[in-house]
């Protein structure tokens, strides 16, 4: 009887240790599973923000640029994450102009932290002729009755500065823009 | 009294019994606190999971509502793909129609074409559980090129998106912030009709609906989504008060005292391809960004 008693206390802590231990950490890596999928949500809603940017950020070239934008070139050498392939509508290469840019640049009037964290988001874009339904964009097409021009602002956001995102490696989101222009 | 102890005295025994008793009674509170914070943790984060989810693609869809690919209107299958056609149909709410276990939840319906040849017609909408389940989930469906001389193609039938749903509210707004509504083009009720959704309006597309021509005026949407747990997760009972928007266009609940656990997710989502912008060149007077934009 005494022998038995002895032993009895040990086991039952060390049990129990053992099985809380293991609950607090499938707590704990329930909790931080979870935090981290809401940072990557932050982070895929910030590069989509930054593929916005890039749409403004077209136009406003467009604005300036009217003049460049008659003959087209092949773009994809000059693309980093936002390769025309990347667009399934799009089957051609051609294109008129390539920007890439981090968000810090184009955001003025941060500084600090706010500044650090705009420098790791970039966009890239490109500008086209809208394709037509085969997906090919080698003419103008245009604005049926009317002398506009649509061309297309295709921009990604990317999570990683502008240099170093790849499309593998970083989250990138692609956005599409019908922009339509009168010929002059 | 000489004799050697070889048993225990009452009052021993006695120590040793409640000194037992309070140690496996701690060891057995210890447990059952851990073991209730994993349920409550661990469906609070499958809330959060499948809310965070759903409010992704919920944003997307309206980001893309009323997208029409340059080439739509020329090279569609559907018969029914004229300009003032497809721009009465891009996005319709009913408010408080197949309004989920308390009455009060939207009815969602929007439209897209996203390339020449397709068009994506999605519905989302509570629905009840099978089986005598009293619970509502938030269904999702997509219907390719609905108008199609053969039929529409089902792409997805009343998909399982939310489970455990308790309100869902879409507001819409105009771009100054107000309020817009009716929005609905198809499967209107009389919340609608009493808003004068019939009534015949001009736009520059053709004769609509007001219903239908004040889609095109949609600046922002925002979704309230109030998710349940689908198992109990406190041990008392409590009553929920839900307010989703702003009466009388939101939703006001109070769910009688219950053990669940409810969040009430939020997103707000600016429909780019709805109301447009227009950008005047300044130097030149040309027009740009009649634009839509199409997101993957």
């Amino acid at each position: 009887m005494k022998n038995t008693e002895k032993g009895f206390a040990l086991p039952v802590a060390l049990l129990l240790l053992v099985v809380m231990t293991l609950m607090g950490g499938v707590l704990v890596s329930i909790s931080a599973g979870d935090i981290k999928a809401n940072s990557e949500k932050d982070n895929s809603q910030q590069a989509f923000y930054a593929a916005e940017s890039g749409i403004t950020h077209a136009k406003k070239w467009m604005k300036t640029n009217t003049d460049k934008l008659s003959t087209q070139k092949n773009l994809n050498n000059k693309l980093n994450f936002c390769k025309t392939s990347f667009f399934p509508n799009l089957i051609g290469t051609n294109g008129f102009y390539t920007s890439r840019e981090n968000l810090n640049t184009v955001i003025t009037g941060t500084s600090g932290d706010e500044q650090r964290r705009l420098s790791k988001f970039s966009f890239e874009y490109f500008i086209a002729y809208s394709p037509n339904q085969d997906g090919n964009n080698n003419s103008p097409k245009k604005k049926p009755k009317t002398n506009k021009t649509y061309y297309t602002i295709y921009s990604c956001g990317c999570d990683g500065p502008k240099n170093t995102c790849r499309s593998q490696n970083n989250k990138v989101v692609a956005l599409e823009a019908v922009v339509t222009l009168a010929t002059q | 009294m000489k004799k050697k102890t070889l048993g225990f005295t009452l009052t021993e025994t006695l120590v040793a019994i409640v000194i037992g008793m309070i140690s496996v009674a701690a060891a057995f509170s210890a447990y059952n606190y851990f073991n209730k914070s994993y349920a409550s943790i661990s469906q609070k984060s499958a809330i959060s999971k499948s809310a965070r989810e759903a409010l992704t693609a919920i944003a997307r869809d309206l980001r893309n509502a009323g997208y029409i690919d340059p080439n739509y209107v020329a090279y569609s299958p559907e018969s029914n793909r004229t300009e003032r056609t497809v721009r009465m149909n891009m996005l319709s709410v009913s408010q408080k129609r197949f309004g989920g276990k308390y009455g009060q939840s939207d009815y969602l319906q929007l439209w897209y074409a996203n390339s020449a040849t397709q068009s994506r017609y999605i519905t989302y909408y509570l629905r009840q559980y099978q089986g005598g389940n009293s619970n509502y989930y938030l269904s999702r469906s997509v219907l390719l090129n609905r108008h199609h001389p053969q039929g529409g193609n089902q792409l997805i039938d009343n998909e399982l998106f939310v489970p455990y749903v308790e309100d869902f509210q879409v507001i819409l707004r105009d771009k100054d912030g107000k309020v817009l509504v009716p929005v609905c083009s198809s499967g209107c009720g009389s919340v609608e009709d009493s808003q004068g959704r019939g009534n015949v309006v001009s736009t520059p597309y053709g004769q609509m609906t007001s219903g239908q021509a004040n889609a095109m005026d949609v600046h922002t949407a925002e979704i309230y989504l109030t998710v349940r747990s689908p198992k109990e997760v406190y041990s008392k009972a409590r009553r929920t008060k839900i307010q989703n928007g702003e009466s009388p266009h939101g939703s006001n609940l109070t769910i009688p005292a219950d053990k669940y656990h409810r969040e009430t997710f939020f997103v707000s989502v600016h429909t780019r391809n709805l109301a447009t912008p227009q950008v005047k060149i300044a130097s030149s007077g040309q027009s740009i960004g009649v634009g839509t934009g199409y997101n993957k």
